[in-house]
């Protein structure tokens, strides 16, 4: 018998825990611990952002769907991990602290044989004075909650402009090393797509605050396409939908001080800014969640086990070297811990060994550095893989062969909504392979064959579909492992 | 130089798109012509798969 205990219920720890409750017998335990009691399907809380959805179109409890399913759950956050247990027990443990399940503030310490980092990011809203919607003057769309906020505060300021008052709207990433610029993509052309539809487009002057140097960079450095036979870079594409739209982008920038009424950001050139507001949504960066790791000595070794922004490592290649020597080879394979052949981060809760758009710091110093994208598809992706090893090496014995799945070597879809409405609504769907560019084997980093990306209405269609094909699969209904990561 | 002193303008420095195709009028109502984004959402949900199962995922 084996205990399998996973950190994190979002896209990544829900994905492992449904594969391996499905790939071992009942005799085994899978347990799952979050500090969440709902799921929620992110890609649609843009929907929910702006009044199209609401909350609980996008998010579920998952009690019901671990008890149906024989998968143990805590309602807690994980605290620290013994990776070579302790005094009492040699086996690895985790302290959870919870968070519910009439337990908040109760510790207690779990026991497993393997162990899945799947906590994801941590919303670090205070790394810029005045971001986020608790403590700072910003909306979200990072949590439902968070997208149910926004969507009220942009119908109020809808409301204003119906009045005759013209607004401000910027829609971006709120801190110089952001990552998903894709979420803050769509709600920005979600945003637009609702002003035009209440009539109001021409009282609004929208921007789009980006980290990014270029647009299309979405935090991997761009894309080339296939597009009707012809090559085009992300760039020229989405510079096009930008012009359509009349959304004006400024780039490269670092928000420093947020109040109510104005953004201060600094970009590339080290020019500081100030832009006035009504209404902004803008995106944290993210970082690991807080856990220590300890030996079984009891010495703190979480700088062994997690790099300093907080996410695990991985089986990759974290040699600091300079962005321009960096290597697909150099992506992890396998997404086993350092030093413990037992533990694996996937999705968020990984240490990308770099970035993959380049990072630049401004004339004072200031660094303007997307983060690589691991959520949707990949993490997907990652949890399947994973939790086929850990299957084996219960099954099989601890010498079975590790699965691979390097985002070096992935294939991800991403369907960008750019506007919510069945005949009148629209998304960017593309196609990027790898996702993470390999140049020594394509001259343009990636495969020209795969990559493509195309806007139109079916696109909308196709973000819907797999709004409710996703949901199906997580709530584990009938074949549900037959629906691909 | 620090951020600190560095005064803050009140221009913004929007990314010039005057160099972007704007799509044609035909281009615009392709996008939105329910039957032939049909066969569109069935080519990318067919291309989908073709990866998924050559993917293994």
């Amino acid at each position: 018998m084996a205990d399998v205990v996973i950190l994190g219920a979002g896209i990544a720890g829900h994905t492992a825990a449904l594969h391996l409750r499905r790939m071992l017998g009942r005799n085994h335990t899978v347990t799952v611990v979050s500090p969440n009691a709902n799921w929620n399907w992110i890609p649609s809380n843009i929907w929910v952002g702006v009044g199209r959805m609401a909350k609980e179109q996008v998010v579920f409890p998952l009690a019901p769907i671990y008890r149906r399913k024989g998968i143990q759950h805590r309602q807690a956050k994980a605290v620290a991990i013994y990776p070579e247990g302790d005094a009492d027990d040699s086996r690895g443990a985790v302290e959870v602290e919870y968070t519910g399940q009439n337990k908040v503030g109760q510790t207690e310490k779990i026991r497993y044989d393997y162990l899945i980092n799947a906590t994801g990011p941590k919303l670090k809203f205070e790394a810029t004075e005045g971001l986020g919607p608790d403590a700072g003057n910003t909306v979200s769309v990072c949590t439902a909650d968070h997208a149910r906020e926004a969507a009220e505060k942009l119908a109020a300021s809808i409301a204003k402009m119906k009045d005759g008052q013209p607004q401000t709207l910027v829609v971006g990433t709120g801190h110089g090393t952001c990552t998903c610029e894709g979420a803050a993509f769509e709600y920005t052309f979600n945003v637009d797509h609702e002003l035009r539809a209440a009539g109001v487009r021409d009282k609004a002057t929208l921007y789009y605050l980006t980290n990014e140097a270029a647009l299309g960079d979405f935090g991997v450095g761009g894309m080339t396409f296939n597009q009707n036979g012809f090559e085009t870079s992300s760039e020229l594409w989405t510079s096009s939908l930008f012009r359509e739209r009349e959304v004006k982008p400024i780039l490269g920038t670092h928000p420093h001080k947020i109040t109510a009424d104005a953004i201060t950001y600094e970009t590339l050139d080290g020019e500081m800014h100030e832009l006035p507001y009504d209404f902004a949504m803008l995106l944290p960066p993210f970082g690991g969640h807080p856990i220590k790791a300890f030996n079984g000595a009891g010495e703190d070794i979480t700088d062994k086990v997690f790099a300093p922004s907080g996410f695990m490592k991985v089986d990759a290649d974290y040699t600091a070297k300079p962005y321009e020597e960096w290597s697909a080879a150099d992506w992890p394979q396998t997404y086993q811990s350092v030093g413990y052949d037992n533990i694996w981060a996937i999705g968020i809760a990984f240490a990308p060994p770099h970035q993959i758009s380049k990072p630049r710091k401004t004339p004072n110093g200031t660094m303007i550095a997307p983060a690589p994208p691991r959520t949707g598809m990949p993490s997907g992706i990652m949890a399947k893989v994973v939790a086929g090893t850990i299957a084996d090496r219960i099954k099989v014995g601890p010498k079975a062969h590790a699965h691979h799945a390097s985002m070096t070597e992935m294939t991800a879809v991403c369907v960008a909504s750019a506007g919510n409405g069945l005949f009148d609504g629209s998304a960017a769907a593309m196609v990027m392979s790898p996702v993470v560019p390999d140049f020594n084997k394509y001259p343009a980093g990636r495969d020209m064959k795969e990559t493509r990306g195309e806007i139109g209405l079916f696109g909308h269609w196709t973000k819907y579909i797999l709004h409710f094909l996703f949901i199906y699969k997580a709530k584990a209904l009938p074949g549900w492992s037959l629906i691909p990561e | 130089m620090t951020e600190q002193n560095v005064p803050a303008t009140a221009v913004q420095p929007v990314f010039d798109l005057s160099g972007a195709p704007m799509p044609n009028v035909r281009t615009l109502q392709a996008r939105y012509n329910p039957f032939s984004q049909f066969f569109k959402l069935v080519g990318f949900m067919l291309n989908i798969m073709k990866l998924v199962i050559r993917s293994g995922h």
